[in-house]
C-alpha cells in the first residue's frame, strides 16, 4: 500500500538529481522502518505494544513522539496521537487503545528530513508532493492546484477547484485533509446531533508539519480548530459544502490568496 | 509568469517515490455528494425545518422571520424589520449551533472568514494538494479528542 512521493526539481537534472532523488527515498524509508505501526518490527510498533521502553527507543521514534505533545498542546487537543479502537482495527498488528499513534504528522516530518538531500544537489528550486501534502523550496513560484473533495486517488490531471501560488515571496508549504469521512458517524453527545464540519480543509504556511497538524485538527475539530489555526499565522481555505448546479462553497481565512483561474 | 518558469531557463525533473508509510490506501466516502440541500449555502440548498413565513407586527415596523437553514456549520435563521417596504433591520435568530461553546466560536470565527465559491476549473498546475491519503481512522481520534476535551 504505497503512497507517492513526487518531487520536482529545477535548474538540475541527470545523475545529480538521481543521486539526491535515491537519498531522499533512503530517508523516507529508513523513518517508515523506525515509525511504521503496519510493521511488527518497527521499534515504535514494538514501544506501543510494550515491548520497549520510550528511554530505549530510537531518537526518531523519541522524536516524533515529543512532536506529537507539542502538537497536542498547541491545538489545545485537537490533534491526537493516539490510537482509537476503529483505527486499530485497520491495522495488521494488534495495539492495544491508546497506543501512540503519529500518523497525523509522520508522513511530512519524514519529508522535512529527508529534504536535505534535495537541497543538498544544487536544485535553484524544488517541489515535493507527499501524497497530497505539497512544499517547495529554493527560488521561484510553483502553482499547485486543491483537488475536487469528490475525487478519490490521485489528483493528476483532475480540474482543480482552486490554485495557490507557492514560493516566491509568498508561503511554501500547503497540506490539504479531507473532513468528508468525519461526517455523519460521529455525534455530540451533549446535543445528540451529528458532529458535521469540512468537506475537506486545506492550510496554507511555511512549514509542513505544522501545515498538516493543524489541516488534520480542523478537519476532525471544525470552526474551533480553524479559529486557532489562524490565531497561530496560517491561512485556512475550508469546503464548506457541494452546490447542487456544481462547485462548492468554501470559506476562506482574511489571509487567504484569492484564487485566480489560469 | 516567473522568469524561473520560462522554457530555457529551467529543466524541470521529476521522479516519485512509493513509500508504504503510516496509511493504506482508502477508498473516499462520497456518500455527501448525494445529500443535496446538504451542506450549501444558505441561499441555495436551505432545507427549511421551519416554514419561512411572515409574522406581521404591530409597531414601527413588520418583522418577517426566514427559515430555519442548515448546514455543516449548524442552524442559521434570520429576522428582518420592514417598514413602508424598505429593510430596517436585519438580525441573525440564530447562527449556528445552540452549544454555548459553538456560539462563541462562531462569534469568533464568522467575521474573520469570508465565503468563496469554487468550481473545478482546468488549469495548468505543478501539483496537486489533496485528502487522498489521510487517515479516516485518525481524524476520527481528532474529533473524538475534541469531545473528550469538552470543547
Amino acid at each position: 500500500m504505497a503512497m507517492a512521493f513526487r518531487v520536482s526539481a529545477r535548474g538540475v537534472g541527470g545523475p545529480a538529481l538521481g543521486t539526491a532523488m535515491l537519498d531522499f527515498e533512503r530517508s523516507l524509508r529508513h523513518d517508515e522502518a523506525m515509525l511504521s505501526l503496519w510493521d511488527a518490527r518497527s521499534p515504535l510498533s514494538m514501544l506501543a505494544r510494550g515491548e520497549l521502553d520510550t528511554a530505549d527507543a530510537p531518537a526518531e521514534v523519541r522524536e516524533v513522539l515529543a512532536l506529537c505533545e507539542f502538537w497536542v498542546e498547541r491545538t489545545a487537543g485537537a490533534f491526537s496521537p493516539r490510537l482509537t479502537a476503529l483505527a486499530a482495527r485497520g491495522l495488521p498488528v494488534t495495539y492495544p487503545e491508546g497506543a501512540p499513534d503519529p500518523t497525523g504528522l509522520v508522513k511530512t516530518w519524514a519529508v522535512a528530513r529527508a529534504l536535505t538531500s534535495l537541497e543538498s544537489v544544487g536544485a535553484t528550486g524544488w517541489l515535493v508532493d507527499a501524497a497530497g501534502d505539497v512544499c517547495v523550496g529554493g527560488d521561484g513560484a510553483w502553482r499547485v492546484g486543491i483537488a475536487d473533495p469528490s475525487l478519490t486517488g490521485d489528483p493528476t490531471g483532475s480540474a482543480p477547484i482552486t490554485v495557490v501560488e507557492l514560493g516566491g515571496d509568498g508561503p511554501r508549504a500547503l497540506a490539504t485533509s479531507g473532513g468528508a469521512q468525519v461526517r455523519d458517524h460521529i455525534w455530540d453527545p451533549e446535543t445528540g446531533e451529528v458532529a458535521r464540519h469540512y468537506l475537506q480543509v486545506s492550510v496554507l504556511g511555511d512549514d509542513l508539519v505544522a501545515c498538516d497538524a493543524w489541516a488534520t485538527a480542523i478537519a476532525g475539530g471544525g470552526p474551533r480548530a480553524l479559529t486557532r489555526a489562524h490565531a497561530d499565522g496560517f491561512e485556512v481555505l475550508a469546503v464548506t459544502g457541494r452546490r447542487s448546479g456544481g462547485g462548492f462553497d468554501a470559506v476562506v481565512t482574511p489571509g487567504w490568496p484569492d484564487a485566480r483561474p489560469a | 509568469m516567473r522568469a524561473s518558469r520560462m522554457a530555457g531557463v529551467v529543466a524541470s525533473s521529476a521522479a516519485i517515490v512509493a513509500a508504504g508509510f503510516a496509511t493504506a490506501e482508502r477508498s473516499l466516502d462520497t456518500s455527501f455528494l448525494d445529500s443535496s440541500g446538504d451542506g450549501g449555502s444558505s441561499e441555495d440548498a436551505g432545507e427549511p425545518q421551519d416554514a419561512g413565513s411572515g409574522t406581521p407586527d404591530a409597531g414601527a415596523g413588520d418583522t418577517f422571520d426566514g427559515p430555519v437553514v442548515t448546514n455543516i456549520k449548524g442552524d442559521f435563521q434570520a429576522r428582518i424589520v420592514v417598514e413602508d417596504g424598505v429593510v430596517v433591520d436585519v438580525v441573525a435568530l440564530a447562527a449556528g449551533t445552540s452549544a454555548a461553546e459553538s456560539q462563541r466560536i462562531n462569534a469568533e470565527a464568522i467575521p474573520a472568514l469570508s465565503a468563496r465559491v469554487l468550481d473545478a476549473q482546468s488549469a495548468d498546475v505543478d501539483a496537486y494538494s489533496g485528502a487522498s491519503y489521510s487517515s479516516p481512522g485518525f481524524l476520527e481520534s481528532v474529533a473524538g479528542a475534541f469531545e473528550a476535551a469538552g470543547l
